[in-house]
């Protein structure tokens, strides 16, 4: 069911001035497959997904994608190279248009005549953003910019995609929507890493996962086995999306 | 007398704001000034002088010529003196000690090569036309005329391209865009050339009125610098708009109280300006709405 | 610049090296030539050491100053004024006697030191009216001041041209707002109220507040007191209001290459005071012909002024004497001569300005000549 390792993390540790905050993490994601990295609020998820993406430097260790390392590249080269992020807090450009946002995604596409068609695919995954082309991107609803900022990752047609806690901030009834499209998203064959603090979201749509617990990998496993495990009592913040939903 | 007062005001506007406009456009992408961006205008006007004058090259050559060298001394003060910096996340103090470092490197440059003594650049035209009433110099409607065109190519360039996508994208969150794949570098060089290259533009355009010499750079940084804070700093017709007041400010308090306040007058302006409206006269747009 | 620069140094260390106080029985009599032979105003000063050292050679060889021969000492003061006044304290003790060619701020720094030493100096390059009306007793002046060149021309605007409306454009360095003053109180002597006065930066570059001024008083002629560039641009501006017709009134500093090339048909016609070398005189022309085969550039009026300079001090100490006592009568000996040298005939008043014809010239197919 899974096909060659397309990410591969080999003791990767990294953190912000003295601070590690992700020690000696190792993983794979294969292609095809939905991985989970679950972990409670300042686990070190964030930082694992910069640190793939290039946004911060990796101290130690490797980061293999597609089979070359990509550690140490500018986050521009490691975008080239098929890894789309849709990050903590959407990061929507708020004054450009939902156009421009999308546009921007389509920034690499070499052969621009393949441009709309790309664009059409986004739209029937995410229909409304079509209305709001030209609207400004801070003056979306939460759950809108959700939309654009996975529509916009999907403009760069990756191999990959990170995505950084998507449930964040959003109501429960709006979760339920982005995951059925995220699904969508998946079972036209897209390989993805999910971070997230909704567990019972994230083990729905994942094939694995791995625990996070102070910046290290405490456990690995199938959606399944993670899904027998007690997760919420010492891990989790009381509170978080998961557990409300 | 009063038109015609205007109309010196609107010419000598419209050159602040051009110079204003290289400050934003490197603003915008990496928010901070650069003071050297007037040595780009002094830059301008020495190499069209000596294009035009020395080399007999044609206008329209002479102009593109030197905007391009311009921009590409741009490209090298980003590369040499910024990139290291920009990219390590320097403090804006230490970006402003560096962009006066530089701006005292590149006049000292413009010295060696041409001295202290002014050129004469030929003009396109410096006999009057009388337009109901008002006296105008082919001269004055060129000035006019290309700042209105690099206004509007500007424009066209950030909100048409591919390229000034980007470069907005980038002015907006550095950090992501670099993840959508938008090289920060490259952006970084894109803006120090159109901001060097538009600065030298403004030299070319006054260099024939006002004689091109190493020292109109430092005369003009000051107007230029209140232009872009009264015009908000990051928004182009912002900047336009500033680079008018300014203008007109200082011909109207000259002809009607005394040049000895042009200064003064202009600089009372940007105070009361900043004090009603702190961001700048178009500035508070963006604010308002987040 | 740079070439001038070296030929100056060269000159200084010949000047230096000069053996003739070693051949004399007697100590040579010395006097001080102090100015800027490598800064900026270096072609000015050493063209006046040039002229010096021409006279010194005629002198020497004429027998010196009642059998002493005469030594010339270059000071390089770099056109700083500190450094003028550092010179000027050491020149009491070491020179009987000083010519100044130094522009006007080393100049201003110099004399008040120099007038305490008691020693008699000419100034041969500064124009400012301060040099002579600061109370200075020694000092004395072999050039055009500013007061003179002003009262000039206005007087050549109001009595030649006949013009009554006039503008007053000055830079507001020293230079222009003293020009400014005298140009006022000329014109107040005269009765004639000026329509506009207006001053400018330096650094200005957009002159138009200043000229609608101009335009809308109908001004017939303007005086602009200023730097060159500045004078140029006001000319090219004028011309873009079409106040081509205003006649354009200047100084000495106007009468340059410099502003003819910057300034183009736009400073066509232009009037100003003139420090004019008249070459058709045979001192002159035996002048040159020395001056010029001796030192390859051309004679102008700077190297005839440091020519009279040396030539007006021998005279003035052959009949007052060498010992630095003798200083006072030496001054008295300047102030009471009449003199006919390469600049023309001169005579210095009781404030110690030299008083001489001073020309008018304009400025016509790219080219200065005099008109009066
Ligand atoms: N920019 C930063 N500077 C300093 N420390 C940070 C920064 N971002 C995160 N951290 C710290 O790193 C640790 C891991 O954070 P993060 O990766 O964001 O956790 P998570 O995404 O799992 O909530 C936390 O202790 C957090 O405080
Ligand atoms: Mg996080």
């Amino acid at each position: 069911m899974t096909g060659e390792v397309l990410l591969s993390l080999r003791g990767l540790t990294a953190g912000y001035g003295p601070i590690a905050a992700v020690r000696n993490v190792s993983l794979e994601v294969r292609a095809g497959e939905v991985v989970t990295i679950l972990g409670a609020n300042g686990a070190g998820k964030s930082t694992t997904i910069k640190a793939i993406a290039g946004v911060i430097r990796a101290w130690s260790g490797e980061v293999y994608f597609a089979g070359q390392r990509i550690n140490g590249r500018a986050s521009a080269d490691i975008a080239k190279a098929g890894i789309a992020v849709v990050p903590e807090g959407r990061q929507i450009f708020s004054d450009l248009t939902v156009e421009e946002n999308l546009m921007i995604g389509a920034y690499r596409i070499r052969d621009r005549a393949t441009v709309p068609r790309v664009l059409d695919e986004v739209f029937d995954i995410f229909p409304l953003l079509r209305e709001r082309l030209r609207q400004r991107g801070g003056t979306l609803s939460g759950g809108e910019q959700q939309m654009l900022a996975l529509g916009r990752a999907l403009m760069l047609q990756p191999k990959l995609l990170l995505l950084d806690e998507p449930s964040m901030g959003l109501a429960p009834r709006i979760v339920e929507q982005m995951y059925v499209s995220l699904q969508k998203i998946v079972d036209k064959g897209m390989t993805a890493l999910l971070v997230e603090q909704s567990v019972t979201m994230a083990l729905r749509i994942c094939t694995r996962g791995y625990v996070m617990v102070n910046g290290e990998i405490v456990r690995a496993g199938t959606a399944a086995e993670l899904a027998e495990t007690d997760l919420s009592g010492s891990y989790f913040a009381a509170g978080d999306a998961g557990a409300a939903a | 007398m009063f038109l015609q007062v205007i109309l010196s005001g609107i010419v000598v506007g419209g050159i602040y704001a051009l110079v204003a406009l290289g400050f934003v456009v490197v603003y915008r992408s990496v928010t901070m000034f650069n003071f050297a961006q007037t040595e780009y205008y002094t830059l301008g006007g020495m190499l069209f002088a000596t294009f035009l004058a020395r080399y007999q090259l044609p206008l329209v050559l002479a102009v593109l010529l030197t905007m391009v060298v311009a921009a590409l001394v741009g490209i090298l003060s980003e590369r040499l003196a910024f990139r290291r910096l920009l990219l390590l996340g320097a403090r804006p103090a230490n970006l402003i000690i560096v962009s006066l470092a530089l701006a005292v490197v590149l006049r000292s440059v413009i010295l060696l090569i041409w001295g202290t003594d002014a050129r004469q650049v030929p003009t396109l035209g410096n006999n009057p036309i009388e337009i109901a009433g008002l006296l105008v110099t082919p001269q004055q409607i060129f000035i006019l005329g290309s700042t209105l065109l690099v206004v509007a190519l500007l424009h066209l360039f950030m909100h048409r391209t591919r390229l000034g996508l980007a470069l907005r994208a980038t002015a907006s969150n550095r950090t992501m865009a670099g993840l959508m794949g938008v090289p920060l570098t490259s952006m970084l060089a894109l803006s120090f050339a159109l901001s060097a290259g538009i600065g030298a533009l403004g030299g070319i355009l006054v260099a024939p009125i006002l004689l091109a010499q190493y020292s109109m750079g430092q005369a003009i940084l000051v107007k230029a610098f209140a232009a872009a804070i009264l015009g908000g700093l990051s928004n182009v017709q912002g900047v336009i708009v500033g680079g008018l007041i300014i203008g007109l400010a200082e011909n109207l308090a000259g002809a009607y109280l005394s040049s000895a306040y042009k200064d003064v007058v202009a600089f009372a302006v940007l105070l009361g300006v900043l004090a009603l409206r702190p961001s700048g006269i178009l500035g508070g747009r963006t604010e308002e709405k987040v | 610049m740079s070439t001038k620069a070296l030929w100056a140094s060269a000159f200084l260390a010949a000047a230096m090296l000069s053996p003739a106080a070693a051949q004399s029985q007697q100590p040579p009599v010395l006097i001080g030539v102090v100015g800027d032979f490598s800064g900026p105003v270096a072609p000015y000063s050493t063209a006046a050491l040039q002229g010096a050292q021409v006279a010194l050679d005629e002198l020497n060889a004429a027998g010196g100053i009642n059998g002493q021969r005469i030594q010339l000492r270059p000071y390089d003061d770099r056109n700083d004024p500190v450094e003028g006044a550092t010179i000027a304290k050491r020149l009491g003790d070491e020179v009987l006697s000083v010519i100044v060619t130094s522009g006007s701020s080393p100049a201003l720094s110099m004399g008040p030191v120099l007038n305490r030493a008691g020693l008699p100096f000419i100034t041969t390059l500064s124009s400012n009216p301060a040099v002579t009306e600061s109370g200075w007793k020694y000092a004395n002046r072999l050039h055009l001041s500013d007061r003179h060149q002003i009262e000039r021309i206005i007087q050549h605007a109001l009595d030649t041209d006949k013009l009554t409306k006039i503008a007053i454009l000055y830079d507001t360095s020293d230079l222009g707002v003293g020009g400014r003053n005298i140009a006022l109180k000329t014109l107040e002597k005269r009765s004639v109220k000026p329509l506009v006065v207006e001053g400018w930066k330096q650094t200005d570059a957009d002159f138009s507040s200043q000229l609608i001024k101009l335009k809308s008083a109908g001004v017939e002629g303007v005086i602009i007191w200023g730097a060159v560039e500045g004078a140029v641009r006001i000319a090219q501006q004028m011309r873009a209001l079409a106040l081509d017709k205003v006649q354009i009134y200047g100084g000495g500093g106007l009468v340059s290459q410099k502003f003819i090339d910057l300034g183009g048909s736009a400073v066509e016609g232009t009037i100003a005071t003139w420090a004019y070398l008249d070459t058709s005189t045979p001192i002159v022309t035996a002048l040159e012909k020395t001056f010029e085969s001796r030192f390859k550039s051309k004679l102008d009026i700077f190297g005839a002024q440091g020519y009279d300079a040396l030539r007006i001090l021998a005279q003035a100490i052959s009949t007052a004497g060498t010992k630095p006592s003798d200083r006072p009568k030496i001054l008295e000996a300047i102030r009471s001569m009449k003199y006919q040298g390469a600049v023309g005939e001169i005579t210095f008043g009781p404030d110690g300005e030299n008083i001489r014809k001073i020309y008018i010239a304009r400025l016509k197919a790219g080219k200065f000549s005099v008109l009066d």
